[in-house]
């Protein structure tokens, strides 16, 4: 059904090089790369460029991230990103087709804790008369902020915060901006800003400050994280909060990971031989760090979703006819390393910290870990620390 | 037209009716999905006689409906509603369902320290809005509730039943107390014939009542609630259903034929101009309202073009407005002012027992508490179970 892609004539390019050896030219990590993406090429579901990973998880893969090629990976994972962008724009199926029941109510769910969250910032810091500005990264169609934005509508209590809380949102698609401009506008705020865009040039660039920074399932598409969380305590306000909600897992960390996934959604021998040649040397279970019981069953709830849009697609021709694409590496991370990345960016997730800084704000925790038994999905607060 | 009353003239109307829109990417589907207040501007006249098997008809079109409904149809209604139609969906109203439920809760646990509570969400689908408490118990880390509280869902699906198992399982509520759940896989008729007087404390129920067409099932949620039963109710209201010359306007930008445009209107005496007459008699909010279901239609029209006829839903549904909502409460014997409602010890700290989660009225979550007061007319129930 699909291209047998173990037939190559030549010798691959990888092979030229001791098993172990770390590519760090670009131009050898692109030949590289296009040599990986033959291992799922044709099949409904991919694993994508190599470019897609996080910053930290690339020496797992073979490449070394230094100073003279950190930019051009860089500029590589985002034109990667933008590609991605215009795939799902073009086509809606694709979006259609990796929302299944129980991720689409787990977002709602992480949408309902940071609505909470940033309506108690809200409170926490009104004084009957101060104006407030919400920026929302990355909105899409304004989830987070028309549910807030509603919430406020639809509490006496916290209507009259509403008409003086200004929302600035920023997103790649100029369509989904202006759909998430118009909800909003129903709500009337006292006022709606509308930046397309890329988030980090927008955080590198903005002289405004905000008192709630809001991130909805984006940040595990960031190869270098620590920029944007820099940038996002750049635009923070004094007391000013970063609320997000992300999905995690270790998977894309790891080769070895993905190739349990590749297994499990039924690959075949040849395509899983040519992965274990690339990374052979890289996929011995001792080689990555160890992980808790909720991080593995992360793991392994990720890597069962993939294969149940794998398989679905197998199972439905007209899906399968219709020939989208999906990719499966991220830049992924779980939530004890995001609140470390956040720590390093003067973000304090201590929760102790935050009830100090807002003594009548209630919540339950931070992180807020939204499965039993599992680190799939996490809403975290991050204050905004002193800068250094 | 002369009105229809017997079961098959309406039965025969109603082929007529569906046969008009059948070939459209979004057919308009059974007269017997209108709300039945609204059937006389269909020439359908309502017998106590007859009503019950109406309302037999009227279920048995929308199961049809939903069994027709694949995956492919939900995505394709999601697409619509992110671009067409309110700035909302049903997870905010859940939310606000959610929330108004664990403040009433709280109030009447503060009041009564030993009270165990039933909560029933009626037709519950994939668990989202029992997911929704939950999700408002943990933000309001009112944990003692858990203690005290068992909930149990009733859905006919049992595909929701399973997803429904398999959310709440997972809710990271479990992680502090583990949730008291009961699944009851039945319609929300049946199960509402068979609860006993006092079953529930709360019935919750979000995004459902507009599928049934006569209120009789308010009355019957009434005689099972407890002596201060609390009815949270999230749902969309409009009126865009209520007459046959505002449906023609939605079959006129669904591109309907214009022989099956001018036979829907000769069979109700309708003519071009006559929704303009009626939306002149409406209030702004109504007519935003409205226009923005109208345009919610169309938006899932266009998106039903690319999936296939087999698996398109039709878009007539049992919509009232708020106000008539609101009169069928009462009528049912449900106290609906918060005035009403002060000495009540779930409402003691609540300014207001309705709330608009869409600007416009569209879509509002209430909570609504048996009339001690009221006397039942006998045999109401027998019309549901």
């Amino acid at each position: 059904m699909f291209k047998d892609s173990s037939s190559a004539n030549t010798a691959p390019f990888h092979s030229s090089f001791p098993e172990r050896h770390l590519f760090t030219d670009i131009n050898d990590i692109l030949r590289f790369d296009a040599e990986f993406w033959e291992i799922t090429k044709g099949l409904p579901v991919r694993t994508g460029s190599l470019f897609r990973l996080g910053g930290d998880s690339f020496n797992n893969w073979r490449i070394e991230v230094n100073s003279a090629n950190r930019k051009q990976i860089q500029d590589k994972a985002e034109e990667f990103r933008l590609k991605d962008i215009r795939e799902k724009e073009n086509d809606s199926a694709i979006q259609s087709i990796e929302t299944t029941t129980q991720g689409a109510l787990l977002k709602n769910s992480m949408v309902r804790a940071m609505v909470h969250f940033a309506m108690q910032i809200l409170r926490a810091k009104d004084d009957g008369a101060r104006e407030f500005r919400v920026l929302d990264l990355a909105s899409a169609f304004g989830q987070v902020s028309t549910a807030l934005a509603a919430s406020l509508y639809a509490d006496p209590q916290m209507a009259g915060i509403l008409s003086r809380t200004r929302f600035h949102l920023v997103d790649y698609s100029n369509a989904k901006l202006l759909r998430a401009g118009q909800k909003l506008d129903d709500y009337h705020p006292a006022a709606i800003s509308l930046t397309p865009g890329n988030v980090d040039a927008y955080l590198a660039h903005s002289d405004e400050r905000f008192d709630i920074v809001l991130s909805l399932c984006h940040f595990h598409k960031k190869t270098f994280l620590k920029d944007t969380l820099d940038g996002v305590h750049a635009v923070l306000a004094r007391k000013g909060v970063l609320v997000s909600g992300d999905w995690h897992s270790m998977m894309s960390e790891h080769p070895l990971f993905v190739y349990q996934f590749l297994e499990r959604a039924g690959v075949d021998s040849s395509r899983l031989k040519m992965f274990r040649e690339m990374f052979g040397a890289f996929m011995d279970p001792t080689s990555h760090p160890s992980l808790n019981m909720e991080e593995v069953k992360a793991v392994s709830d990720h890597q069962n979703y993939w294969a149940s849009v794998y398989q679905e697609i197998l199972a439905s021709p007209s899906t399968l006819a219709h020939k989208s694409r999906h990719y499966v590496l991220g830049a992924y991370d779980t939530t004890q390393k995001r609140m470390e990345a956040m720590e390093e960016s003067r973000l304090i997730t201590d929760p102790a910290k935050i009830r100090k800084a807002f003594p009548n704000m209630s919540f339950h925790q931070n992180p807020v870990m939204m499965v039993t038994g599992s680190d799939r999905a996490t809403v975290m607060m991050g204050l905004r620390g002193k800068p250094r | 037209m002369q009105p229809v009353t017997s079961i098959d003239d309406i039965n025969t109307l109603d082929g007529m009716v569906r046969e008009i829109t059948c070939r459209l990417s979004y057919p308009m589907g059974s007269l017997l999905k209108i709300a039945g207040r609204y059937l006389g501007n269909y020439s359908i006249t309502v017998e106590d006689g007859t009503r019950p098997t109406l309302e037999q008809m009227s279920l048995q079109r929308y199961f049809d409906g939903w069994k027709r409904a694949a995956k492919v149809t939900l995505d394709a209604i999601k697409s619509a509603t992110r671009e067409a139609g309110f700035p909302v969906d049903n997870s905010n109203l859940n939310e606000q369902v959610g929330r108004m439920t664990v403040e009433i809760l709280l109030a009447m646990a503060e009041k009564d320290k030993t009270r165990h509570f039933n909560v029933t969400d009626i037709g519950a689908g994939d668990g989202e809005t029992t997911g929704a408490v939950f999700d408002a118990i943990v933000n309001m880390e009112a944990f003692d509730l858990m203690e005290r509280t068992s909930f149990t869902l009733v859905e006919p699906s049992r595909t929701n039943l399973s997803n429904a198992m398999e959310t709440l399982e997972a809710h990271r509520i479990n992680q502090v107390y583990p949730a008291d759940i009961t699944m009851v896989g039945k319609t929300n008729h049946n199960f509402l014939g068979r609860m006993k007087e006092g079953d529930s404390d709360v019935v919750i129920s979000s995004a459902v009542f507009h599928h049934m067409i006569f209120p009789t099932y308010l009355d019957v949620i009434r005689e099972n609630l407890a002596a201060d039963g609390v009815l949270v109710i999230g749902d969309w209201y409009t009126t865009v259903f209520s007459h046959p010359a505002l449906v023609a306007e939605i079959l006129k930008d669904l591109n309907v034929e214009k022989k099956g445009l001018t036979q829907f209107q000769t069979l109700f005496n309708v003519s071009d101009g006559d929704a303009k007459g009626i939306c002149d008699r409406m209030d702004r909010d109504s007519i935003i309202t409205d226009y923005r279901m109208q345009r919610y239609i169309i938006a899932i029209g266009k998106e039903f073009q690319k999936i296939a006829p087999e698996h398109r839903d039709e878009f007539l549904e049992g919509h009232v407005s708020y106000n008539e909502r609101k009169e069928d409460l009462e009528r049912s014997g449900f106290t609906t002012d918060i005035s009403g409602l002060k000495d009540h010890p779930g409402f003691a700290k609540l300014s207001s027992n309705v709330r608009n989660v869409d600007p416009y009225g569209a879509a509002k979550v209430g909570a609504f508490v048996k009339s001690p007061a009221y006397k039942s007319p006998t045999g109401r129930k027998a019309m549901v179970s």
